[in-house]
Parts: structure tokens; C-alpha cells; sequence
């Protein structure tokens, strides 16, 4: 009994906002704004009595009154806070519209600040912003016309105005969710209007306006450069930044070195300096502290170090490296535990693991750092998490960190890395497999000792099933471990790749399908073919000749230089054999003269991997092995004037040294054919 | 602007100021997956929504092909020997991975008959290339003097040139693809595969070498140094020819 009157209510006022007396649907309204407001319960009852439809038609008739407008705006206002589907409901439910129509000059203040508050709620959700294309165009001179009507109004140093401020530019931050938008926003001259809010010394303000310049500058070097140049009390923009990014408040340090990290990736910084003597040291010490929420300077700092290894190596030395790996171990020792925040702990787990790899992807002192500060633990760890995000992140991180000769050598085999990455290989979602394939590449050249392991786990079997993946990525990474495997491998490996993959599927891969497996496939045919005579022999007697001879034609013909190039050296792999292989390449005019001009290409590894052949083709004697016989194919390649090309070649002054000794080589065969 | 201590820079900038080619100009590779697609970069404003810092960071765009150096490749090796003027010892080197664009440029080092209780003898080594990666003729390291560079280097031919302002502040040396001599140290690290052994008896890895390799002779010359050792043990190497090859990346 007493949960059907608790329930009534509800319903009634729902029912009540149908009234024709205005005063009842002002009541109800009233009634349900103070009652979700705050309450997330609430909201979630009042939005199964599918209360949206009623606050959207209402704000949709033009002569509904201004205060039920009010109530029912802030309603939008609150529900949009629930989640991202509420939002969208809204906006499927046309409120953008009145929205917008009630913050045009003319309106009722209150109406109007209240509605600027509800589409900043709205705004903040990656499918409401995309959404708002339609309406950004309505909506930017109105946003700044706020700043402007504040910078211009006697009362522009009240809270009131800074806080109606605040929310234009938070709405205008929040619009720049494309390129397009960036440039819209940016061309209405909004960074000058923007540039003196920086500095009026109300941190909400400052935070607000931060964002709005990040968000303007995100992965847009125009912009950013634009932005470089922008000036304020003959201050550069750079310059105001960094000064901020030594505030006294957190969040205006935070948001400081979001902008600055933005410049730099854009290389729109003249001066390294600011980012590394300032924001990196800023971003280490919020790492430390808990001003502001750790996921957001986790994320800066590895967007911010991602792929400058400079900024890297100055994270290092601020200490992130060992910090991160601190917070790996904190969040560890929290599992299991009661009142803590499992998810945040999740995201963050997340977040360090893709920011650690960043800072360590490129230069060996940070990997060791991370190595000395025990981050293989928390490595191998983390790839049997129950969450795949996490799974990846550490696979990704494990990736940069083993991408090092030394470490792969020593703290590597003891880390107990491989079978759980194995496991990930072999079975895991999407995400991360393709993440653990690629971690996987690393550990399998001939100088890692977790080769002989790997091989015994049977990674060939693995790969070679992969390589038949529907994924794309995951079919490149299976073919660039078998690549690897192949370096420096036993003939018994060579053979369990050859027979598990198959030369024929690998010719296939080698010529249709997506460029990277392309590459890959091509680059498998090279190393198969290397070392001996097993792997040359193996192509011939699966292709046959003729199939061998289209293989090499199609891939040397290919507008993928990585694929001519393995092209090459797969040529001069079996050139350099037995000369009945030899004689197959020598014996296709067409073929032969592909090869030939290849060795003027304008890529120095082309034309060496040219001149290799050429070498090698040259290098077999009329009379078996006898140097005093003459080259056997000496002819053919006269008749394709190589001695002629050669000695053009070496008279052009410009000709990389690389290839000048390659050329050199060459004639020798050439001028001295019967030494 | 960036210069070739940097790699990722150096990429994206095309050819650096010393002529070493960033690898998606000379081998044509989009280091931005995007060209895959053939779009033309910058050409028109995009509507798409903008990736987030967490899809850019798990998308590489830097090439991964490494930069060989004529003879200095991953896989290369060398053979030789190193001696004191006294005695003689057959010397294997063999290059495990080279990029001259980091610049990264390691391997493992094998000495024979250096002692009794190990006939065989292997280190690995990794080297600071003169002239990239921000490392200069000047040791400052490893108890090495200025003093003990001039000496080292002076019986470099290929040094000449440079000894008499290789220690001067406003003298910047810079490696470019077309020089001929190539100015190394080598580091020796641990053993291998036994990488926690830290003390052989009567052997020792605490010093360094002073290298030079010769593209033209294909020849690596070195100098070992440590203040406890004989003074100007001496390696001599030359290439071992190679007429097939594989190739790997690291990804």
C-alpha cells in the first residue's frame, strides 16, 4: 500500500503536465525538477514514466509560457547528466531546437541562462556533440557574443557574468569535436576573444577557457600554429600558457599543460623548452598529488609523450616512469578490497599501461627505467586481467618495452611473459589479439632466447592459423612473426613454416589483399629463401617455375617500394643458388630487365638489393666453381647493357656511397670476366 | 629543427640536415597509415569526429624499417682478431640489430682462447655512434680523459682531420650518409647467454672500445681502453661477405 502511494505521485504529476491550467503544469514541473535534481534514482524513475516527451513537446509550442519554460529546461537540464542515451533521447526529441531559439537576444535572462546550462549538459556526450553539426553555426556568434557583451559590460567583473562566460566557452570547448568545427570556431576570430580570459584571475574561468584552446588546437596544426602566434598584453599565447601551468590551482596547471601538449604535438612550439622544463615536471608532480583526477594526467602525460622521444626521455627523468609503475602497484594491492572504486581503478590500470608504453616506445634509457622499476611484473600481471581494455594496454606496452635487444636478453626470459601472451595470441577478443600478435614480433628475432621457447609452445602452429585471420592486423602481425622467426632460423623451422603456411597461400598473400599483409607475405618469401638452399628449393618445387617467375614479375611491379625491395632479395636469394634456379631469373628477358633497372631506382635499397642480384647472378661460373671459368651469365646480362648502366652509374657524383660499393662489385665481374 | 639525434623527427621532416634520408621519403613507405588510403593529407577539412589521445596512442606511425649502414646491418658479422702486440685472439662480431636513424647499433662480441676456464668468450656490446644520437668524439665516461680520446682516436688516420678541435666547444661533429668512416665506442654489457655472470676470471668488459668502421675497406678497427688494462689492445675486423639475405623488423 505504501508503494503504490509513493509511486502515484509520480505518475499523477507526469499526467498533470497534460493539464490544460497552466499553474498545475508549472506545479508538476516544479515538483519534478526538485526531485531529480541531484538524484540519480529519481531521474531514473521519472524517465521510465517517459517524462521526455512531455518536457519536449512542451518547449516545442511556441506560447508556452516563459516560466514553465524555466522548469521544464531545467528538467532537460538535469536529465541530460544521466547518461549519454538520456541525452540523445533529448536531442531525438528535437530540444536542441528550442534550446537554441530560447538563448536569442530578446529572451528572458533567466530563460536564457538556463538554457545555456542545459545545452552544455547536452554537449557533454560525443554523440549529442556530433549531433549539434546543424546547429553550430546558429550557436558560435551566440556564444561569443556572451564574451564579448561580458568583456564590454560595466558588470563584467561580477560572479554572475564570469559564470555565463564560463558556460559559452565550456559550450563553445565542447563543439570542437571535428576539424570543421575547429576551423568554424577558430574563424570567427574567437583565440582573440578567448586570449584575455586567461588571465582574469578567476580559475573556473581559466580552466574553462584552457579547454576551449585545447580543444580549438587538438590534432590540428593550423590551428595550433595560429594559435602560437596569438597575443595578449604583449604576451605571446606559449608563454601565457606556461605561466599558467605553474598556477597555484591544480586544475589550471592541468588544463595548462593539455595546451601545451597540444602545441607540441603539432610541433607549433618554436621553443621545447616550455613543455619540458615546465609542463612535463607539472604533469610528474600532479601524478603525485590528488588535486585533480589521476585518469586526467595519466592520459596528458602519454598523449603528450606519444612519439617524442625527447619528451620522453624528460618524463623519465621527472620520475613518471617509476611513478606509473607506483600506481600499477597501489591499484594491485586494491584488489579484492571493499569501498573501492573497481571500475576507476580499471580505467586507470588502463590508462598507465598506455601511457607507460608511450614514454618507453622509443629510447632504451626508459625502457630500463621501467624494467628497474619492475614494470614486467605488473606487465605479465595484467595480461590475464578480466578486462580486454587492460589486456590490451599491457600487450601494447609490452610491445615498447621488448623492443630492445638488452632487456629482451636479460629481464625478459624470467619474467614468465610468454605463456600468458601466448594464451592472448591464440584466443582473446579482436582488440587483443592484435595487440598481443604485435607484442608477440618482438620476442621472436634470433637474438631473443624466448625464440626456443615460443617455438616449442608452438607458435608456428599459432601464427600459421592466424595468418588466415578475417582481421587485417592480426594477419599482418602473424606473417611479421613468421618474418622474424625466419631470421637466423634451423633448417627444421624453416621447413614447419614452409609446410604449416605454404609456400602457394604465401604467394597469394604476397600479391592481393591489403598492402600491409602484402608487405609481410613478400617479406616471408625473402627469409624463406635466406641462409640456404632449403627455402629457394621449397618456392620452386610448390610454385614451379613459371609461377615463380609471375610472382617475382607481379611483386617487382609493385608501387610498394617495401615490396620491391623484398622482391629483390628474394630474386637474389635464389639467383645465388644453384645455377638452374639462377638460370629461371636469367632466362625471362622481361624479367631480367625489371631487375637491371631497378639498379638506377632512385631508393638506395632498391638499387642495391638490384646490384645484389646482378652480383649474384653474375658470381656463377661456366665451369662449375672455378674462378678462372668465365661467368656463365655473363651475356644475357650484357645483352641487357648492364656493363654500359654500371659504368654510367659510377661516374654520377651524386650516387650513394651504398650503392657506388655495390656498383663497384659489379664490374668487376665485368672487367676482369676471366680473372 | 629537428636533426638525426632524433628519430622521430628526423621522419618527419624528411631528409635531415646530415643527409641521412628519413625512411618515407626513400622508400616511398606512408609512415601515417592514412596514405594507405591515398588521401591527400591536409587537403580537405574533415567532418570526422576527431580520434581521442587513447586511439592515437594505440596507433603507430613512425616506419619501423631500420637504417643500415652499408656493411653495419642487423645480421651482419664481422672476424677477425684482437691483440696486444704479444698475443693473438680470433675475434667474431656479429651485429644483432642496426638502425642508424635512432641510432641503435648492437650485438654480440666473441673472443677465443682469452681464458681457460671459457675457450669462447661472448659479450654483448652496444655502441655510441660519433656524430648521432647526440654523442661527440668526447668520451666523458668509463674514466676515459679527454687525454685518453686524443690518444685513442689519434691512431684513427681517419681522425686527423678533427684532432686538433675535436675537444673545442664550438666544434659540432655530424655523421652523414656519405662519409666514408664511421666513429664508434663499444660498450660491452654482460655475457651472454649467462647475462647475471658479472666477473671471468682473467677477463674483463669494464672498458671500451674505440672503433672505426671503413665502408670502403668494409674493415672495423678498435681500440680497447681501461685504465687497469694493456694499454692499445688492438681489433682488427673484416666483413663477412654475405651473397643472401632475410630481413626483420621490430614492431
Amino acid at each position: 500500500m505504501v508503494m503504490a502511494t509513493t509511486q502515484q505521485q509520480p505518475v499523477q504529476q507526469i499526467q498533470q503536465l497534460q493539464s490544460t491550467n497552466p499553474v498545475e503544469v508549472y506545479s508538476a514541473l516544479r515538483t519534478i525538477k526538485n526531485a531529480i535534481i541531484g538524484s540519480n534514482a529519481k531521474k531514473t524513475l521519472y524517465y521510465q514514466l517517459q517524462i521526455i516527451p512531455h518536457v519536449s513537446s512542451l518547449l516545442a509550442l511556441d506560447d508556452t509560457d516563459v516560466q514553465i519554460r524555466v522548469q521544464a529546461t531545467t528538467i532537460v537540464s538535469s536529465l541530460a547528466h544521466k547518461g549519454e542515451d538520456v541525452a540523445q533521447q533529448l536531442v531525438d526529441g528535437g530540444v536542441m531546437e528550442a534550446l537554441i531559439g530560447q538563448v536569442m537576444p530578446g529572451t528572458d535572462a533567466a530563460l536564457m541562462e538556463a538554457s545555456e546550462r542545459a545545452l552544455n549538459a547536452l554537449l557533454g556526450y560525443k554523440a549529442t556533440r556530433m549531433g549539434a553539426e546543424e546547429h553550430t553555426h546558429t550557436m558560435v556568434p551566440y556564444l561569443l557574443s556572451i564574451i564579448t557583451e561580458a568583456k564590454e559590460s560595466p558588470r563584467m567583473f561580477e560572479m554572475r557574468m564570469h559564470a555565463r562566460v564560463e558556460l559559452a566557452v565550456l559550450i563553445l570547448e565542447k563543439l570542437c569535436v571535428t576539424e570543421a568545427r575547429q576551423f568554424t570556431v577558430a574563424n570567427t576570430g574567437a583565440m582573440d576573444l578567448l586570449a584575455p580570459l586567461l588571465q582574469r584571475g578567476y580559475p573556473r574561468l581559466q580552466v574553462a577557457t584552457l579547454r576551449a584552446f585545447a580543444a580549438l588546437s587538438y590534432e590540428n596544426m593550423e590551428i595550433s600554429r595560429a594559435l602560437a602566434t596569438v597575443a595578449h598584453d604583449g604576451r605571446m599565447f606559449p608563454q601565457l600558457v606556461a605561466e599558467l601551468a605553474r598556477h597555484s590551482d591544480a586544475d589550471v596547471r592541468l588544463h595548462a599543460c593539455l595546451c601545451l601538449a597540444n602545441l607540441s604535438r603539432m610541433r607549433a612550439l618554436g621553443d621545447a623548452r616550455a613543455v619540458l622544463t615546465v609542463a612535463v615536471p607539472a604533469l610528474a608532480k600532479l601524478l603525485r598529488g590528488s588535486d585533480v583526477p589521476r585518469l586526467q594526467v595519466i592520459e596528458a602525460l602519454g598523449y603528450l609523450c606519444h612519439e617524442d622521444a625527447e619528451i620522453q626521455m624528460a618524463a623519465k627523468n621527472a620520475g613518471a616512469v617509476s611513478d606509473l609503475v607506483a600506481i600499477l602497484a597501489e591499484i594491485e594491492s586494491q584488489d579484492g578490497a571493499d569501498f573501492v572504486d573497481h571500475a576507476r581503478n580499471v580505467q586507470e590500470t588502463r590508462a598507465v599501461f598506455l601511457a607507460l608504453g608511450t614514454i618507453v616506445s622509443a629510447g632504451e634509457e626508459c625502457r630500463m627505467r621501467a624494467v628497474e622499476s619492475h614494470a614486467m611484473a605488473h606487465l605479465v600481471r595484467a595480461l590475464g586481467h578480466s578486462d580486454d581494455g587492460v589486456k590490451a594496454a599491457a600487450c601494447l606496452c609490452t610491445q615498447y618495452i621488448v623492443r630492445s635487444v638488452p632487456i629482451c636478453r636479460t629481464h625478459v626470459p624470467e619474467s614468465g611473459l610468454l605463456r600468458p601472451l601466448l594464451a592472448l595470441v591464440r584466443s582473446s577478443a579482436t582488440s587483443v589479439q592484435e595487440k598481443a600478435t604485435a607484442a608477440l614480433i618482438n620476442l621472436l628475432p634470433d637474438f631473443s632466447p624466448l625464440r626456443a621457447d615460443a617455438l616449442k609452445e608452438g607458435v608456428v602452429d599459432v601464427l600459421a592459423q592466424l595468418v588466415e585471420s578475417e582481421h587485417v592486423t592480426i594477419r599482418r602481425n602473424a606473417l611479421w612473426g613468421l618474418r622474424n622467426l625466419l631470421v637466423g632460423t634451423d633448417d627444421d623451422t624453416r621447413r614447419q613454416i614452409i609446410e604449416h603456411v605454404g609456400i602457394a597461400r604465401l604467394s597469394t598473400l604476397a600479391q592481393t589483399g591489403d598492402k600491409a599483409v602484402r608487405e609481410q607475405a613478400a617479406g616471408v618469401l625473402q627469409n624463406v629463401t635466406a641462409e640456404n638452399e632449403v627455402g629457394a628449393q621449397a618456392v620452386f618445387d610448390a610454385l614451379g617455375a613459371p609461377q615463380v617467375v609471375k610472382l617475382l614479375q607481379t611483386l617487382l611491379a609493385s608501387e610498394d617500394s617495401a615490396v620491391t625491395v623484398h622482391a629483390l632479395y628474394l630474386a637474389n636469394n635464389i639467383a645465388v643458388r644453384e645455377r638452374s634456379l639462377c638460370e629461371l631469373i636469367v632466362g625471362d628477358r622481361e624479367l631480367l630487365q625489371t631487375i637491371v633497372d631497378y639498379a638506377r631506382s632512385p631508393v638506395s635499397e632498391a638499387a642495391i638489393g638490384a646490384l645484389w642480384c646482378i652480383n649474384s647472378i653474375a658470381s656463377h661460373r661456366a665451369d662449375g666453381d672455378s674462378d678462372s671459368s668465365e661467368p656463365r651469365f655473363l651475356a644475357q646480362l650484357e645483352a641487357q647493357n648492364v656493363q654500359s648502366m654500371l659504368e654510367t652509374l659510377l661516374g654520377d657524383p651524386g650516387l650513394c656511397l651504398g650503392v657506388r660499393d655495390r656498383v663497384k662489385s659489379c664490374l668487376d665481374y665485368f672487367s676482369s670476366p676471366a680473372i | 629543427e629537428g636533426d638525426n639525434t632524433d628519430y622521430h623527427s628526423s621522419n618527419e621532416q624528411g631528409a635531415d640536415e646530415d643527409g641521412w634520408p628519413a625512411y618515407d621519403e626513400e622508400l616511398q613507405f606512408a609512415m601515417d597509415s592514412d596514405d594507405d588510403d591515398g588521401e591527400a593529407s591536409g587537403a580537405e577539412v574533415s567532418c570526422e569526429p576527431l580520434p581521442t589521445p587513447e586511439q592515437l596512442i594505440e596507433t603507430q606511425s613512425w616506419s619501423t624499417w631500420p637504417t643500415p649502414c652499408h656493411d653495419l646491418y642487423s645480421g651482419s658479422r664481422f672476424s677477425g682478431t684482437q691483440s696486444n702486440g704479444t698475443r693473438s685472439y680470433i675475434v667474431t662480431v656479429s651485429l644483432k640489430y642496426v638502425d642508424m636513424g635512432v641510432p641503435e647499433l648492437c650485438g654480440h662480441f666473441t673472443i677465443c682462447g682469452l681464458t681457460s676456464e671459457l675457450p669462447k668468450l661472448t659479450t654483448f656490446f652496444d655502441a655510441q655512434i660519433v656524430g648521432a644520437g647526440g654523442h661527440s668524439f668526447i668520451t666523458n665516461q668509463w674514466d676515459a680523459s679527454i687525454d685518453t680520446d686524443r690518444t685513442h682516436w689519434d691512431f684513427f688516420a681517419a681522425f686527423r682531420p678533427y684532432r686538433n678541435r675535436f675537444d673545442s666547444r664550438d666544434f659540432a661533429y655530424r655523421l652523414t650518409s656519405s662519409d666514408r668512416y664511421v666513429f664508434m665506442r663499444w660498450k660491452e654489457r654482460f655475457v651472454v647467454p649467462n647475462y647475471k655472470l658479472s666477473r671471468i676470471n682473467g677477463a674483463s668488459y669494464e672498458g671500451f672500445y674505440y672503433a672505426c668502421y671503413d665502408r670502403e675497406e668494409g674493415s672495423i678497427t678498435g681500440y680497447y681502453f681501461h685504465k687497469d688494462s694493456d694499454h692499445y689492445q688492438c681489433l682488427k675486423l673484416s666483413h663477412m661477405r654475405q651473397t643472401s639475405f632475410s630481413h626483420f623488423e621490430l614492431a
